[in-house]
């Protein structure tokens, strides 16, 4: 299983992806720009990912925008809802707006920093997101 | 170990400050610059990663403050505003509890356009971030020498 972490912060990033190892090939992308590109390249090379954690403020592209670009972008290359990219948004950012706008945009869950082991994994398994045979 | 935000730190009210200061600034008195159990609690008591964590944040912390110095002299809020927001999220992801309440502070400040204040909190959070890192060392987690590498 292919996964994307999209953070600007350098400790985030490292522990998301120390969490997440054990699922899988971890990616990193330090802004949104970054984020649109992996994936896009990741679509086209046919080895889409699977799951993008996704931080929110970040420089010149913020989270929102990167969730609605793919989501505009599986759309637009006809890929049905329910086979699309599971998208976690992981932020610090708590107002019910801004929550509320990520699930409008079709984010499948909602992670407040910081970070916790036991809610990450239980995320992921209502994700229907396991650790692989042997992990 | 506490550390008392409001009385250790900067009073919550910038002095001189004629404008309203936003009731939410308010916080706990006592804050920990370091809350290791709830590090650990959130890691499923992972020590091995709680230390490669710590160690990053405290490699990187310097530089993330040298960047809101930076925005800070140049006035630009947005900048301010955003690196502060991560640092708070960075700050809390180790359990960094008074750096978190001092980046929360600084995004609050800053919409007041109290520059100056704003200059003082990041000196604030500068000892702030000394501070947390004295104590991850008098506590083992961060080897005497031992640089942090982002």
């Amino acid at each position: 299983m292919k996964i994307l972490v999209v953070e600007d912060d350098f400790t985030s990033r490292l522990l998301l992806q120390k969490l997440l190892a054990p699922y899988g090939e971890v990616h990193i992308a330090i802004n949104g720009r970054e984020a649109l590109a992996a994936f896009q390249m990741a679509q086209s090379e046919r080895a889409p990912y699977a799951l993008i954690c996704l931080d929110i403020v970040m420089p010149d592209m913020d989270g929102q925008m990167v969730l609605r670009e793919i989501r505009g972008l599986e759309e637009a290359a006809g890929i049905a809802r329910k086979d699309g990219v599971k998208i976690i948004m992981t932020t610090v950012v708590q107002d019910p707006l801004t929550i509320m706008n990520a699930f409008t945009h079709q984010c499948e869950a909602y992670l407040v920093k910081p970070l916790d082991k036991g809610k990450l994994i239980e995320t992921l398994n209502r994700l229907g997101i396991s650790l692989p045979k042997g992990a | 170990m506490t550390f008392n935000v409001q009385v250790g730190l900067t009073p919550l009210a910038p002095k001189g400050c004629s404008m309203p200061f936003p009731d939410d600034t308010a916080m706990a008195p006592d804050v920990d610059i370091f809350d290791e159990m709830d590090l650990l609690r959130r890691l499923a008591d992972d020590r091995v990663l709680a230390q490669e964590v710590l160690i990053a944040f405290a490699g990187d912390v310097r530089a993330r403050l040298v960047e809101i110095e930076t925005a800070v002299a140049k006035r630009d809020l947005a900048a301010v505003r955003r690196l502060a927001h991560t640092l708070r999220g960075s700050a809390s992801n180790v359990s960094a509890d008074a750096l978190v309440a001092m980046a929360r502070l600084v995004e609050k400040s800053i919409e007041l356009g109290d520059w100056k204040y704003v200059g003082e909190l990041v000196l604030e959070l500068k000892a702030g971030a000394d501070r947390f890192e004295a104590v991850l060392r008098d506590r083992g987690w961060l080897p005497e020498g031992e640089e942090g590498a982002p």
